[in-house]
């Protein structure tokens, strides 16, 4: 039986009140007023959709052997690199080991259910078993634009294989078209979109039936059969409209979280069905629907399963872990929408060196350090010589991955003078649960969330960004637990 | 069975130009100022230095790298420049080497200068250069020097149980008494006395280090030059000698960075030279033997926990010991007499050299009454490169 | 009981690696207590590894007595008391940032 063994969620701990954008931006585009309500969940500036798409692999990790994973898929329309395949970093930070399929699928919004769909078909086809599919967007609109209220960040991640899964797959239905209403040339840092009502009446509100009746017929169910809908839709009217349509009871839809998130993107449905998930009975039907470009409608059948399932954080819980971002101009310069000054000192460059990236490449993306095989020393990063003055064996370690380990704070303090779009900088030497110490940045947090003693998880981050050359270099920072 | 250096060089002269921001001056200036000085103290010609060694750090804007620097700026004639740099210690490091050159008996002269000059950056502190490799750039924190050392603050007031307010009044303390020195210092970096309730109230840079808590850099150079005592026995007849009795360094292992047990209250290295230094010196007693002392004050809480890493004082009671006026110009071991790196200045290279500059002054007794350590026999340099938990460490003690 | 000493405001206070200046000082009605604030500027220019500027409010403490001596130098001296109260603390934050809403740094150390 093929299906989802697992699913994982991620909201980036940022919330950026919609008003306070309309606040600043609301002169040159009045009427955005309406669009102008709850807030929106917003990327860290050392955050992206690869380290949002890792944190929601981690989550769909929980409980689960990472020697499991047969592949890692990444799906967004905001990857940052066009060429250099962001899954290999996604499966770095899962530490999901290098010979397993990697692939990155990206270019319109349907990009998160074709990953999936890829996934499930390998593993009914047995040639590739436990790929984590995980999908993250961080869209761009141009300040006072419509999409700048609309989107947010987010990521959702699920694990795909042929046995112990908590949701069946029963089959697909797909349709692909040429329809453009948002749309970004290869070059273009912001969407573009065409008027609303184009999008609204002659986008979502024929595609999404036409799927949606198109899976029915072929497997013989009704829309009114299913007890959970995802379907993606900005337009609350035309949301209510697609469900009316379709003869849905509106108790059985799901929420598009644009209250509390908004949309993101190539995340959008995966993130609505984890969050589905959560809550889901076994037996539950389930129809998942993606919309861009088309629309590809899953259809999964819950499974006992879901009961043993070990507890997760999920979108719910990454929900709650919130913090108001009040400043609207930060959320610009995190997202590099405009040109700061951090000082001829933050000009200094940052190369990122590949031959010593590759060369380092399992300390920085797994935080794989070493354990000493005389003394059971743990260290990162790793070492030849044991470090522990009573033992000093060489060549005695093996490695052993720390990311998951989480630790506890030795010291800290607040810098008020390193070069950072972010100031102030907030780090301390962090001891490792079971040995080792090293000195990390810490994100998402102030200072004053910290305390000698307090537990830490680690994050995968990014950790500089080389705008001269649009390099994005990544390593591990330590978040309050 | 080592012998260790006690004794066996002397300090035939020492030379040391004012520190601060020296847009004037170019390294050359830098260099010939403090050589010019410290050749006519020594009393010998340049063709009698037979060797030399040349402390810097940050060559990039600086001097560029090897030895080539001083062998053409003093116009040396043809002999070995040796470049030394080992962060904040790279002075002594080539007082060191001079002195290991004449005790070995390969040269009868040699010459130590440190230099460094860091005003053409286009900003204030030191370079943002990538001081541990590049590993260190992919996955260290985005660190400065006072955020490390800030948390030597909190470590401190945890280890020992010593609430964060006393802490902060013997920082400030640190800061009032370097402050007070160096204002009576024609060739300190900053002369100007300053109440302690206006450095306490100084806004915080890292936790729990204020403005004043923090040393600036400096343009600066300084010199020595070195023998063997039957040759400044004939050199200077009728001048006290001032012999080198210790030098010693530590260097990180790793055990503090990477390893659980240290409590980063303190520096191991510190504890470690100054150990052996006391043991060459045939020192038994560093708190009742030592006269004064000049340390790396980086931040005023380096100083606050290298009285207890020096075992001078004991561990938790530095900041009784320094609230009690202990280190004080006029208390039992005078500490920075010069003003120290907070005030008389901080050109990296130079600091060491400058430190043994104004031990040496003191040992004989040069300077003004009003900045006069009396009657001094054993006097003490550290410095301290790096950061808390991965460091470089020197102790040199010279005396009568 | 701390003293707090009121310096002239606006006077460039210098060290070796920078430094700052008073620019307000002020007295915030909090529940049944005065708290006294001040909102400083500084200029680190070259700090040992460092250089920037900061603006933030410190929070010396409850005001228990309002210029009620004379400094050596002859400022006038209030006296206050360290607040301690993380709560309390968290909440006199909150008044103080609507009034200054560009600061990010409150220090009530």
């Amino acid at each position: 039986m093929v299906g989802i063994r697992s699913y994982g969620g991620y909201v980036p701990r940022y919330r950026l009140n919609r008003f306070l954008v309309f606040g600043s931006m609301g002169w040159i585009n009045p009427a955005n007023m309406l669009n102008a309500q709850g807030e929106k969940a917003v990327a860290n500036f050392d955050e992206d959709s690869v380290t949002m798409a890792a944190a929601a692999g981690a989550d769909c990790m929980t409980g689960f052997d990472r020697s499991e994973v047969g592949g890692v898929y990444f799906a967004s329309t905001t990857a940052p690199f066009k060429e250099r395949l962001c899954a290999n970093l996604v499966a770095g930070a899962l530490a999901a080991g290098e010979d397993i399929r990697t692939a990155d699928f990206g270019n319109g919004l349907k990009a998160g259910t074709s990953a999936l769909m890829a996934a499930l078909d390998a593993a009914a086809a047995g040639t590739a078993n436990n790929v984590v599919v995980s999908a993250a967007d961080i869209r761009l609109g141009k300040m006072g634009s419509v999409q700048e209220l609309m989107f947010g960040d987010g990521a959702a991640a699920f694990m795909v294989g042929d046995k112990d899964v908590i949701a069946e797959f029963k089959g697909s239905y797909s349709t692909g078209y040429d329809f453009v209403d948002h749309l970004r040339g290869a070059q273009a840092k912001y969407d573009r979109q065409w008027e609303e009502r184009w999008i609204r009446d002659m986008g979502f509100d024929q595609f999404i039936p036409e799927v949606v009746n198109g899976l029915c017929e072929k497997y013989g169910v009704a829309p009114g059969d299913f007890d959970k809908v995802v379907y993606p839709c900005y337009y609350g009217g035309a949301r209510k409209a697609i469900g009316g349509k379709l003869g849905l009871d509106p108790e059985k839809v799901e929420d598009n979280l644009q209250a509390v998130i908004g949309d993101t993107g190539a995340a959008q449905p995966l993130m609505m069905f984890a969050k589905a998930l959560e809550t889901a009975k076994p037996g539950d039907k389930i129809l998942l629907v993606s919309y861009g470009s088309g629309c590809d409608a899953l259809y999964f059948e819950v499974t006992d399963n879901i009961k043993k399932l070990p507890s997760r954080k999920g979108v719910s819980g990454y929900l709650e872990r919130r913090a108001e971002l009040d400043n609207y101009p930060k959320y610009l310069a995190w997202r590099h929408m405009v040109d700061v000054d951090t000082g001829l000192r933050g000009e200094e460059m940052k190369w990122a060196r590949w031959s010593m990236i590759w060369r380092s490449h399992k300390a920085i993306l797994s935080l794989e350090g070493t354990k000493c095989k005389a003394c059971g020393t743990v260290q990162f990063p790793p070492q030849r010589i044991c470090v522990n003055p009573k033992c000093g064996a060489t060549d005695e370690a093996e490695p052993i991955v720390l990311s998951d380990k989480g630790g506890t704070v030795a010291s800290f303090t607040s810098d008020l003078l390193s070069a950072t779009i972010n100031p102030p900088a907030v780090y301390g030497s962090v001891n490792f649960k079971g040995g080792g110490r090293f000195v990390f940045d810490f994100t998402d947090c102030t200072v004053e969330d910290l305390a000698v003693g307090n537990p830490v998880d680690f994050s995968f981050r990014i950790k500089h960004y080389d705008e001269i050359r649009d390099i994005t270099s990544y390593f591990w920072k330590a978040i309050p637990a | 069975m080592s012998e260790g250096i006690r004794d066996k060089v002397v300090v035939l002269g020492m030379g040391c130009t004012r520190f601060g921001e020296r847009w004037d001056a170019s390294p050359d200036d830098l260099a010939v100022e403090a050589f010019t000085e410290c050749i006519e103290d020594a009393g010998i010609e340049k063709k009698e230095i037979e060797a030399s060694w040349l402390g810097s750090h940050i060559d990039e804007i600086n001097i560029g790298k090897g030895g080539n620097f001083l062998g053409m700026a003093l116009k040396l004639p043809l002999i070995p420049v040796t470049r030394t740099e080992n962060f904040c210690a790279s002075g002594t490091e080539a007082f060191r080497g001079a002195c290991y050159g004449v005790a070995s008996g390969a040269y009868d002269i040699a010459l130590a200068l440190g230099v460094e000059k860091l005003k053409d950056t286009g900003y204030g502190g030191l370079p943002d250069s990538p001081a541990f490799g590049q590993m260190q750039v992919a996955i260290g924190p985005n660190a400065t020097a006072p955020g490390m050392f800030a948390q030597l603050g909190t470590a401190y007031s945890a280890a020992y149980n010593v609430p964060m307010e006393k802490v902060k009044q013997a920082m400030a303390h640190i800061s009032w008494k370097s402050h007070q020195n160096g204002a009576k210092n024609p060739r300190a970096h900053l002369r100007k006395p300053i109440p302690e309730e206006k450095i306490i109230s100084a806004p915080m840079i890292a936790y729990p280090l204020g403005l004043f808590d923090c040393c600036g850099v400096s343009d600066g150079s300084a010199c020595a030059i070195v023998t063997t005592p039957e040759i400044a026995k004939k050199v200077k007849p009728n001048q006290e000698l001032v012999k080198v009795k210790a030098l010693q360094v530590s260097v990180s292992s790793g055990e503090e960075a990477l390893y659980t047990d240290w409590d980063g209250a303190g520096m191991l290295t510190t504890r470690r030279a100054s150990t052996k230094a006391y043991e060459e010196a045939g020192i038994k007693d560093p708190r009742k033997e030592i006269s004064m002392m000049e340390v790396h004050d980086c931040f005023s809480i380096t100083e606050l926990a290298t009285m207890e890493d020096l075992h001078i004082s004991e561990k938790g009671k530095a900041p009784d010991d320094i609230l009690d006026g202990f280190f004080d110009l006029d208390g039992t071991i005078p500490c920075q007499p010069d003003g120290g790196l907070k005030c008389f200045g901080h050109p990296i290279g130079a600091s060491g050299l400058r430190m043994l500059y104004e031990m040496y002054n003191q040992l004989l007794q040069r300077w003004e009454e009003d900045r006069l350590v009396k009657n001094p026999k054993f006097g003490l340099t550290h410095n301290l490169g790096g950061v808390p938990n991965q460091n470089v460490c020197s102790v040199a003690i010279v005396g009568l | 009981m701390t003293r707090y000493i009121h310096f002239p405001l606006n006077e460039e206070i210098r060290s070796i690696g920078g430094y700052y200046k008073v620019l307000e000082e002020g007295v915030l009605d909090f529940e049944d207590k005065k708290v006294l604030y001040a909102l400083k500027g500084a200029h680190v220019e070259t700090s040992c590894c460092g250089s920037g500027g900061m603006g933030l409010v410190s929070v010396p403490g409850y005001v228990t007595s309002w210029k009620s001596s004379t400094s050596d130098d002859g400022y006038p001296v209030s006296e206050v008391k360290h607040i301690t109260d993380l709560e309390a603390r968290k909440r006199i934050q909150t008044q103080l940032k609507q009034r200054f809403p560009y600061i990010e740094v409150f220090d009530f150390d």
